[in-house]
């Protein structure tokens, strides 16, 4: 944990209101910005920012200090996240099969009929593009990569963020940036 | 479509989870294998292009609408006021208490109010009392029929008005009555209590 997060929690632990608000002002805008490119809409991604933080102060006093914070923070948004996949699994619009005995997955992609965003951008093209390479993942591609990638969380901690086992995470990963590069490169004949 | 073999080894390259050895050896991979040395250079752009997404704004009412529900709530403006006139009024008194008994003069004047105070009240008491026996023995002559316990109960009656005719006695009785009805009062029904220790303690009040 970084020695301004530690300093941050201690205040916040000791009941200084203005530490309350620093924190917020400084991991409101990551926070929202992976729920936002993995839910989709500002309105959810808000209330699963909210809700984020409302966790994290509640449960401020359990907190492990050796832990960094970002990852910890990260645990309770991506399972809050998760949760709200589960809440509207009718809406999912990707299959995922994994192959018995092997933690790597195939994905078959389904046209998305769903909203695509388009409340948040100031800048919209470059937002536009920015959320298609995204939307074209998988939901449970979009988190690690934006874990991985955004927040710069190591394998280990998208792996407890996630409970999911390490070798589940990195075969993820591999896959979501695979089918990026053909989005981006086109694949290699 | 040909697969290199060692392209499995391109995102542990660029994630940095290679030993040395394998380091090494993958680079100069990467130097006879043109299939590599390309998805190297795309995956590196794929990379970038996740790296350099930009931070999204929240609305402008996120942050206040988190503290609101993270934060103690504060207490209204008139519960401040009042506490501040609580406080102002208590400090007044408690200097104006320390100067009459500090100061020669106000502690004489303090000294003559109190006596004149305990006087008064006193008095007030004496006739209220007065005024509740007269009327009762009004009512008790008035019945007639009395006449003969009354008489009987006399010697009684003048052996309890002795004593409470002191003011001391008398006001030690009238506050025992006062605190047993504010005990009473205090132990009235209300939703969420025992009904049983109500009953218990109003029968000790009294």
């Amino acid at each position: 944990m970084s020695s301004e997060d530690a300093d941050l929690v201690r205040r916040c632990l000791a009941g200084d209101q203005r530490a309350y608000r620093d924190l917020v002002r400084r991991y409101q805008r990551p926070v929202f910005s992976v729920l936002m490119r993995v839910v989709r809409t500002a309105e959810d991604a808000e209330d699963l920012t909210q809700e984020t933080f409302v966790r994290m102060f509640r449960a401020l006093d359990r907190y492990d200090t050796e832990r960094p914070f970002t990852a910890w923070l990260f645990t309770i948004a991506s399972r809050l996240a998760i949760d709200h996949f589960r809440r509207r699994r009718i809406q999912t619009v990707s299959l995922t099969v994994g192959e018995a005995g092997s933690s790597e997955e195939h994905t078959l992609d389904v046209e998305d009929t769903g909203l695509k965003p388009d409340e948040v951008t100031s800048n919209a093209e470059e937002e536009k593009h920015n959320q298609e390479l995204i939307d074209g993942l998988p939901e449970h591609y979009r988190i690690v990569v934006l874990l991985r990638h955004q927040q710069d969380l190591s394998y280990d901690e998208i792996a407890e963020a996630l409970n999911l086992p390490l070798g589940t995470v990195k075969a993820r990963i591999h896959r979501a940036r695979a089918l990026l590069k053909d989005r981006i490169g086109g694949s290699r004949p | 479509m040909t697969v290199c073999h060692a392209s499995t080894q391109i995102q542990d390259f660029l994630d940095g989870l290679l030993t040395d050895a394998e380091r090494v050896g993958f680079q100069a991979h990467l130097a006879d294998c043109p299939h590599c040395a390309a998805d190297v250079a795309v995956y590196r752009r794929v990379f970038r292009e996740l790296e350099s997404l930009p931070l999204l704004e929240p609305s402008a009412g996120l942050e206040a609408r988190i503290l609101a529900e993270v934060l103690p709530k504060a207490q209204p403006g008139w519960v401040r006021r009042i506490g501040f006139a609580y406080a102002a009024s208590l400090i007044v008194t408690l200097g104006g208490l320390a100067g009459a008994a500090l100061l020669p003069a106000p502690r004489a004047f303090l000294q003559v109010t109190l006596a004149a105070g305990m006087r008064s009240a006193v008095s007030v008491m004496l006739f209220v009392f007065d005024a509740f026996n007269a009327t009762a023995l009004r009512v008790v002559d008035a019945i007639g029929a009395l006449d003969a316990v009354v008489s009987r109960l006399a010697p009684f009656a003048r052996m309890v008005a002795g004593p409470l005719a002191h003011p001391a006695v008398l006001l030690a009785v009238w506050g025992a009555l006062l605190a047993c009805a504010v005990v009473l009062w205090w132990m009235r029904p209300r939703d969420g209590r025992s009904v049983r220790g109500i009953r218990n303690v109003g029968l000790l009040g009294l």
